[in-house]
């Protein structure tokens, strides 16, 4: 097992050079420059070329170097560390990205569950009619109508920002970010529960008299777990990187928000930060499942020992 | 189980408590977190609204574009108009309780001229003089006549270090400035004049156009500027009860005509397509009406005639300068337009237009920078843009855009050449006399719109909004025209 994760996480470091690798070469080669918003109108050509040598995207070799030495660089606009900024940023995001899968897993699990022990039923029908829609509709979309609901029309929660840290401030966003969620992961539980419900090791427990709660939590669910958790997994990751869409309506000042100004503005050493950032936190989840199916699935231990 | 549901509750509700707007705060929303707030290097409107509450220039603008005293509370302009000599007031005080001299004068200007992207604001002086603690003389090299206008820009303020809008003379301190969140303004006590009537500014960062609107219908923001689409929308509800303000700003929109290629050296080509558009249908359809037409580059605004050479809607006379029934030409001309909706919106209008003369159109969106780039660079055929004033004197809509030592980045991005305008352009810096020099503006911005370097399309209405208990709010030509004097919170929301 050690030797196992001591692998991944080597494997780490080509994967993280080549995602530096090739952000760096489409930040090279996107057309726009940063200069043009700092030095503003009638800037003379020779103040723009001072500008371009001091706010150039330099080597790549440099870039390494400097992430190598820990520091990610300066943002062009507010001349703060990336670094700090990152860190100052990054719990917002992290306290969204929480709460959105805590509504994703307890909403889609619950959902999916009941879908498959309902199964072709009225309750299972209206399930999936739900959850498709969930898939279908746009995050956005979804969030303006819970603002216009919730906020302008009954004025029960408030619209857009963080407060100071209030719970209810998080509702409506961690609500539309989960939403897609619960509608995968319901539809995922519901499949794999399907799937294990007709073995036949269910059918014989059923026979000996086991109770229905134990046989759907203890013998079927717990089975089925393993895609709902690569699922999750997933959607987790991609909630840590920043969800540019929520947190943009949201006016939530998380990393994706962050994310896309700095894009607009073209503030390159924030742009590399966060693409390092998201390819990390793939690579990371991505272990951290591949270690979770070990204790969820005894077969995968069983294989992992013969090897 | 019950008791954590009902502390979750009791959370909820806390949670729930809406605050009432506070009588001492004003609430305004940014569009984007201002870029810097250290005066010499203030490019953008956002970081030029802000840091004039918290700087003082020698001399600022009224709400009629007049320069009047700041912290110089006299001046005197010698004969020759080469010897600027101000009267600094002896009250003036940082807000670090420093005092403000002379010398402290000469070290900001002397900052910019060495560090600023806009160090063109003292590029004709030659001298700052200090001749006493409360008096400095600024000596320039030649006549130049907008300078004092100049000296109202935010660049021009007087800041000796900087430091991001911490230490400034004006009614407010910055006090808190959380990137891309909010920026908080509180009253100076050291300010030499009365008081703010509120204590406090909030700025808040909020991009998205929705969700600002809908803190505003809710009461968490008391005012903001808003889109021509927002205001029909507003104008149309009439349970809105929002106090609405609208004034047309000094700009200029206008299609760029690209005058290095070869096309567009030809003057009956560009008047034909100033005749091609019918500009107050794409006001009142794009613009929802919120814009004046315009036949010259220099805002109406700023001169004390309007130009007489018009351009109406004239298809016939259009397809006539382009010699007979429409025009032929191999390529489509490319149209750059910033990739922003309501650019493009106006550029297909525009594509509608000339095809109708015969003339097709390609429109190139791209990303702002990139589109600046490109433009700049001459690789555009045509660009849709705009020019916003930076002082009140015409010769910022005639200097930068239309003479030919600022082709390209310098503002003259049409990279138009014409040696009689350079001149006159020269001549008007020059001139001292304020009647000549408007008569020389009117001549320029008729001899400019019949040599249609530009298709000149309006001048846009800036619109804000406020909530109905604010009073005392105005709207000025300029974006570093409000100090904050006036606007406070007059009576409690129901």
């Amino acid at each position: 097992m050690m030797i196992y994760i001591l692998k991944r996480l080597l494997l780490i470091i080509p994967t993280l050079i080549g995602v530096t690798l090739i952000s760096f070469i489409l930040l090279k080669n996107i057309p726009g420059d940063p200069v043009y918003s700092l030095v503003g109108e009638r800037a003379d050509p020779e103040i723009i070329k001072k500008y371009q040598e001091q706010f150039g995207i330099g080597t790549y070799t440099g870039y390494v170097k400097m992430i190598l030495t820990g520091n990610l660089g300066y943002s062009y606009y507010t001349k703060e560390p990336v670094w700090n900024t990152f860190l100052k940023k990054f719990p917002n995001t992290l306290r969204l990205a929480i709460a959105a899968m805590c509504i994703a897993l307890l909403g889609g699990i619950l959902l999916g569950i009941i879908a498959s022990v309902k199964q072709n039923t009225f309750i299972d029908r209206f399930i999936l009619f739900g959850t498709t829609l969930g898939i279908s509709l746009p995050v956005f979309w979804w969030g303006l109508i819970l603002i216009i609901l919730f906020s302008y029309t009954w004025r029960i929660l408030p619209a857009s920002g963080m407060g100071r840290g209030e719970i209810i401030y998080l509702v409506l966003p961690s609500l539309t970010l989960g939403s897609r969620s619960v509608a995968y992961l319901a539809r995922v539980t519901r499949a794999s529960m399907l799937e294990v419900l007709n073995q036949p090791y269910i059918t014989s427990a059923r026979a000996r008299g086991i109770g229905k709660g134990k046989l759907i939590m203890k013998h079927s669910f717990r089975n089925a777990l393993i895609p709902v958790v690569t699922m999750a997994a997933l959607d987790f990751a991609s909630y840590l990187n920043g969800a540019v869409l929520t947190e943009t309506i949201f006016n939530w000042d998380g990393i994706g928000r962050w994310a896309v100004t700095a894009i607009f503005k073209r503030d390159y050493p924030v742009i590399l930060t966060v693409v390092l950032w998201g390819a990390f936190i793939f690579v990371a989840v991505n272990l951290v499942v591949d270690v979770l199916y070990h204790y969820i699935n005894p077969r995968m231990r069983s294989a992992d020992i013969k090897k | 189980m019950k008791k954590y549901l009902v502390l979750l509750l009791i959370i909820f509700i806390y949670g729930c408590s809406v605050k009432p707007p506070s009588k001492d705060v004003i609430r305004i929303r940014l569009k984007e977190d201002p870029t810097t707030l250290d005066p010499a290097f203030i490019v953008d409107v956002a970081g030029g609204a802000i840091a004039a509450k918290l700087y003082n220039g020698l001399v600022k603008l009224d709400d009629k574009c007049n320069i009047v005293p700041d912290i110089a509370e006299s001046w005197n302009i010698s004969r020759d108009g080469l010897i600027y000599t101000f009267n600094l007031r002896k009250d003036v005080k940082f807000s670090d309780g420093t005092v403000l001299t002379a010398d402290t004068v000469k070290k900001s200007f002397e900052r910019v001229i060495a560090k600023s992207p806009r160090k063109w604001i003292f590029e004709k002086v030659s001298e700052f003089k200090i001749l006493d603690n409360n008096t400095i003389q600024i000596k320039l090299k030649e006549r130049f006549s907008p300078f004092i206008s100049m000296l109202t820009m935010p660049n021009a303020y007087i800041s000796p270090d900087g430091k991001k809008g911490k230490k400034g003379t004006d009614l407010f301190i910055l006090t808190l400035w959380e990137h891309d969140k909010k920026l908080v303004l509180e009253s100076n006590p050291f300010y030499f004049g009365s008081p703010a009537k509120t204590k406090k500014i909030e700025y808040q960062v909020i991009p998205e156009e929705f969700t600002a609107q809908t803190e505003f219908d809710m009461g968490n923001l008391d005012i903001m500027e808003v889109s021509p689409i927002q205001w029909a929308g507003i104008i149309k509800d009439k349970k809105n009860k929002a106090k609405k303000f609208s004034q047309t700003g000094l700009n200029t929109y206008y299609i760029g005509f690209n005058c290095r290629k070869p096309l567009f050296q030809n003057i009956k080509f560009r008047q034909a397509l100033n005749y091609a558009i019918d500009r107050q249908a794409i006001i009142d359809s794009v613009m929802q009406g919120q814009a004046e037409p315009a036949w010259g580059p220099v805002p109406p605004s700023l001169l004390k005639a309007v130009a007489s050479y018009k351009y109406s809607y004239l298809p016939n006379k259009s397809k006539k300068l382009l010699g007979g029934k429409g025009y032929f030409l191999e390529n489509p001309i490319r149209l750059y337009v910033r990739s922003q909706a309501q650019a493009i919106q106006i550029a297909e209008t525009i594509q509608y237009y000339f095809g109708k003369v015969g003339i097709r159109v390609i429109i190139t969106p791209l990303e702002w920078s990139a589109f600046k780039k490109a433009v700049d660079g001459g690789e555009a055929d045509m660009f849709l843009m705009s020019w916003w004033g930076d002082y009140p004197d015409p010769e910022n809509f005639l200097f930068p855009t239309f003479h030919s030592s600022n082709m390209g980045s310098g503002g003259n991005r049409a990279y138009f050449k014409n040696k009689v305008i350079d001149e006159m352009i020269e001549k008007a810096q020059k001139e001292l006399d304020t009647k000549k020099r408007d008569e020389l503006y009117e001549k320029l911005n008729r001899c400019l719109s019949r040599q249609a370097p530009w298709l000149f399309l309006w001048n846009a209405k800036e619109l804000y909004i406020t909530q109905p208990y604010i009073s005392g709010f105005r709207q000025y030509p300029l974006y570093n025209g409000d100090k904050g004097t006036e606007i406070q919170v007059q009576e409690k929301k129901v």
